[in-house]
């Protein structure tokens, strides 16, 4: 028994629109929690420093499925018993907000230091310098890195297939099973999320260009000695 | 961690050797796709480069069709969607065959950059020497190139050893894939788990300190010698 193509085309559709409702709450929250985090490793001294290294390092080095897979496991197990979609959204958003803090600290370097001096000298607090005229300034620089994050994690809610989540990748499996159209399926499904990121990708790089040139004294650092801004994690 | 949960690590121990197999099949799989994929990417790089227009777009079309989609689209294409045609590949050879393409084309854009990167001074001088312009390329731009692309080409590779964590939706028998079905009868998660992180981060070590060597011979010409 095999379905029309457009019937597999809306059913995956469907699926798609909970990977990109998934991307956008991740994006949302992990900026929450990755600004928070840049702020603790920016005020925290050594100490803020070194935490966010360890959780880099950690996120880093073990796969994001295994990842995905402990928070689904280990959520249920302390008592918390949410559905299927927010636990994945809240693995999802541990993991973007460290690789968002990432970025958010690369577009803080970027900010000259004498604007947080002259926040000072005017008489507002160090937090409130931070707060009102670094962060605003390292927005500008951070945009590009931001979008490039959500393609990623459109990507990336893929993997939540793999647990059970019912999106695109998912519902895209249920009709192989059912109707045997691998073909078909797949290369819908290779369409629709290139549909999506192919877009936005080129967006993303020529807002990067646009910003890259007429900064207003804000400058991109330089990717000579410290660490790299989260590019080469960004993938699916 | 939930109250009331005891640690017990000899059913870890005795499914060691089973996780170990499965590390094996990674690295396996791990080793043959960064080999596909570098290859891809070298041919994609001079493809981009190339001064005929539909080498240029095919690399162009190459990079697109890959990088936007996730890589388990691509092992569900090859083994699945390939299905329709009656090309059945082993799940092994569809996952490794996927992860290359994927990550050939991240790397292609790593070489094509670093190439790029290279000052043409460089190219020019050679070329004036009477070099052809087949030894300026491989005894000047290339050296060179690769220096700019190893740190990125390193960060690639570190993350294909990762993603053959998602070879386990093929039911590619590597260490993620042999973690769940050993969890599924012994349930020691928690234990399992730690174990689980720590060989990948093993793993991602070992290839980061891999890669630091390999930066270090490509950037002897250029340290400073008292």
């Amino acid at each position: 028994m095999t379905d029309p193509l457009h019937v597999i085309a809306l059913r995956l559709l469907i699926g798609l629109t909970a990977s990109l409702e998934l991307a956008a709450l991740v994006l949302l929250l992990g900026t929450a929690g990755g600004v928070v985090l840049a702020t603790i490793s920016n005020f925290g001294g050594r100490l803020g420093r070194a935490f966010l290294f360890t959780i880099l390092y950690l996120a880093r080095g073990i796969p994001l499925l295994v990842w995905i897979f402990a928070i689904f496991f280990v959520l249920p197990h302390v008592g918390l018993r949410l559905s299927a979609f927010t636990t994945a959204a809240v693995a999802l958003t541990l993991f973007a907000s460290v690789t968002i803090a990432e970025i958010f600290r690369g577009g803080i370097l970027a900010v000259p230091r004498s604007q947080t001096e002259a926040g000072l000298a005017l008489g507002l607090s160090p937090l409130r310098s931070f707060i009102l005229i670094v962060l605003p300034q390292a927005l500008r620089v951070v945009l590009p890195g931001m979008i490039s994050q959500f393609v990623f994690l459109v990507k990336a809610s893929a993997l939540i297939s793999l647990l059970g989540v019912s999106e695109m990748m998912h519902v895209g499996r249920e009709i192989i099973e059912r109707t045997l159209q691998g073909f078909e399926v797949m290369a819908l499904i290779w369409i629709f999320y290139t549909m999506v990121c192919l877009p936005l990708g080129m967006f993303g790089r020529w807002l990067e260009r646009r910003l890259a040139v007429g900064g207003q004294g804000v400058t991109r650092p330089k990717s000579v000695g410290g660490p790299q801004i989260a590019e080469p994690s960004l993938r699916g | 961690m939930a109250e009331g949960y005891i640690f017990h690590w000899l059913p870890v121990l005795e499914a060691m050797p089973r996780l170990l197999g499965g590390v094996a099949t990674a690295l396996q799989v791990a080793a043959l796709s960064v080999v596909g994929a570098t290859i891809i990417a070298f041919l994609g790089a001079l493809a981009a480069r190339s001064a005929r227009r539909s080498l240029r777009v095919t690399a162009m079309i190459y990079l697109e069709a890959m990088r936007n989609s996730p890589s388990l689209v691509k092992m569900y294409f090859l083994y699945f969607g390939l299905g329709s045609f009656g090309v059945f590949l082993p799940p092994f050879v569809a996952a490794t065959a996927a992860l290359a393409l994927q990550n050939g084309a991240y790397m292609m854009e790593i070489v094509r950059g670093a190439i790029a990167a290279v000052p043409s001074g460089q190219r020019d001088a050679a070329l004036s020497l009477g070099l052809s312009p087949r030894h300026t390329f491989f005894k000047v731009t290339f050296p060179q190139a690769m220096r700019n692309a190893l740190p990125p080409l390193g960060n690639n590779w570190v993350e294909i050893v990762k993603d053959t964590s998602l070879t386990s939706a093929l039911s590619v028998a590597e260490v993620y894939f042999v973690f769940q079905s050993v969890m599924a009868l012994d349930s020691r998660v928690y234990e399992l788990l730690i174990v689980l992180a720590a060989i990948y981060l093993i793993l991602t070590a070992a290839v980061g300190a891999g890669v630091q060597l390999l930066e270090r011979r490509f950037g002897r010409a250029y340290r400073v010698t008292r």
